[in-house]
């Protein structure tokens, strides 16, 4: 419980070192010390393989991705972001959040009380007791975030690669849009 | 058990792993000398054998030096980091079978998790952290090609590897590794079944410790150093010792998923022994096989990883899959 605590205060005060860091790779930084904290708060509330996993997909694989992409763009000149002043509208939209967080814990506090009445089925947290549920019970929900994901996917290819139907001499330099040049010019040719 | 025994046990793995350390240095140094024609390392001590006690001073010594652009924080964090992962993920490693002394009974590694597999690897995609950040840190041209590198080199391979891993645990059907290699001393060694898998598995454990001919993070003729060019001193040498810790970790998987662990060959017997001659065998592949490969072009690299081992290590895990499901070894 105490470390329950602890480690749960350790993820808060990350999760607000995302939004508060100047720089962008300290932000990727306090959200893969978020992410592994909630893998410390999976850990203690037994579910073991939740745990691990959320250490191996999301504080490895996935936040590496971000930095790496950061990698890529960040320069020299360009680590510090200036302050963008503050943005309007934060009191209201703090209460908003405030409200809905008070009624998720409501709502939390209620299904933990359901559960705490409860013993925990042996086996629970390990990979086979996850494995039966999230292709059991819960395989439609698992199936339709598959495929959001994988929508989401399609779109962003579908985004990236848009040739336009004729293309300007000023983007040029664009490799997309070079591209479609070429084979206008190479159809022209042909023909 | 107290956090004392845990203590104990971890200060004499990290002694263990560093003493080794030490020595498979200097063993790669001669066997990259005699593969050249050439003796290696041979003033230091009778054989060379001070080389890195030599090596060591020097290192300890070394201006610590930060170029001036750099992150201070993260610079100095990150091969603190790159070694840390790196000893973490042997803590789970069962070197052996569970040792009994009078009425002492030892398991011969620091913690044994019941899903010992997956903290292996969730230690080991954290491990590239290390390696990125440092070479982001930097802020020096070359250490961030290096680490831009060296990251999307890891992602990628990570994934063959982790196909490797998977088709282990369908075969056996665990994900401790005691039971795997308990299941390995019964029937047939993994690797028996499962060749495609181990495999993929020396091909990716070689390009996840981005040892040679898959280091192009560090690439010399390129890059300078890579990654770790700005660094000196001991914490070079931090990046250096998390390498082979790597390469610890990976040959002691291979041999506990897929050559029997500590079992001997046609039955002769069990003990750690059989799992560190294993081992050596799997640290000198590695040499060998950096002494003999020249290093890849990048886009050979990725299209190696992607467009040949991912699809292998899915046809495997069907094959695999098959295997078990025609009733495995039984």
């Amino acid at each position: 419980m105490i470390a329950f605590v602890i480690v749960g205060l350790a993820a808060i005060a990350a999760a607000i070192g995302v939004v508060t860091a100047r720089n962008v790779v300290h932000s990727v930084l306090w959200l893969i010390t978020h992410l592994a904290s909630l893998a410390v708060l999976y850990l203690t509330l037994q579910a073991t393989f939740l745990g691990l996993v959320q250490v191996l997909l999301y504080a490895g694989a996935v936040m590496v991705l971000f930095l790496f992409v950061l990698g890529l763009l960040s320069t020299r000149g360009e680590r510090e972001e200036p302050g963008t002043g503050q943005p309007k509208g934060q009191t209201a939209l703090a209460v908003t959040g405030a409200m809905i967080m008070a009624a998720l814990l409501m709502v939390g506090a209620a299904a933990g009380e359901a559960v705490r009445s409860g013993v925990l089925p042996a086996g629970f947290g390990g990979a086979s007791a996850f494995g039966v549920a999230l292709f059991g019970r819960y395989l439609l929900p698992f199936e339709s975030t598959a495929l959001a994901l994988l929508i989401a996917v399609v779109g962003v290819v579908a985004l990236a690669h848009s040739v336009p139907e004729e293309p300007s001499a000023s983007d040029g330099f664009d490799v997309s849009h070079a591209r479609g040049a070429d084979s206008a010019v190479l159809g022209g040719e042909a023909k | 058990m107290s956090l004392g025994y845990v203590l104990v046990r971890s200060v004499i793995l990290v002694v263990l792993l560093l003493t080794a350390f030490a020595y498979v240095m200097v063993l790669e140094r001669k066997v990259l000398g005699y593969f050249q024609l050439r003796w290696g390392p041979v003033r230091v001590g009778p054989w060379g054998m001070l080389q890195p006690l030599a090596d060591a001073i020097k290192m300890m010594n070394k201006e610590d030096t930060r170029p001036a652009g750099a992150d201070t924080l993260l610079f100095y964090v990150a091969p603190a980091v790159a070694l840390f992962v790196a000893l973490g993920a042997f803590a789970v490693i069962p070197l052996g079978p569970v040792a009994h002394i009078g009425s002492l009974v030892l398991p011969l590694s620091v913690a044994h998790p019941a899903s010992g597999i997956l903290f292996v690897l969730a230690l080991l995609s954290v491990g590239v952290y290390g390696v990125s950040l440092g070479g982001w840190a930097s802020q020096s041209k070359y250490a961030l090609l290096g680490s831009l590198r060296a990251t999307a080199q890891m992602v990628s391979y990570e994934l063959a590897l982790g196909m490797a891993v998977i088709s282990a645990v369908v075969l056996y059907g665990t994900l401790n590794l005691n039971t795997m290699v308990s299941m390995q001393g019964v029937h047939l060694w993994g690797a028996i079944p499962d060749i495609l898998g181990f495999a993929i598995f020396l091909v990716g454990s070689v390009a996840e410790c981005n040892r040679a001919p898959f280091d192009l993070a560090e690439a010399e003729g390129e890059l300078v150093a890579g990654f770790h060019v700005e660094y000196s001193g001991f914490r070079f040498a931090n990046f250096v010792m998390a390498e082979y810790v790597n390469m610890f970790t990976m040959s002691a998987l291979g041999a506990l998923l897929f050559l029997g662990g500590w079992h001997g060959p046609f039955g002769l017997g069990s003990s750690v022994w059989w799992l560190l001659a294993k081992m050596a065998l799997y640290l000198f592949f590695f040499m060998w096989v950096r002494s003999t490969f020249p290093r890849l072009r990048y886009d050979q690299l990725m299209s190696f990883g992607w467009k040949l081992l991912v699809p292998l290590g899915f046809l495997n895990l069907v094959w695999i899959s098959t295997f078990v499901a025609l009733g495995g070894w039984h």
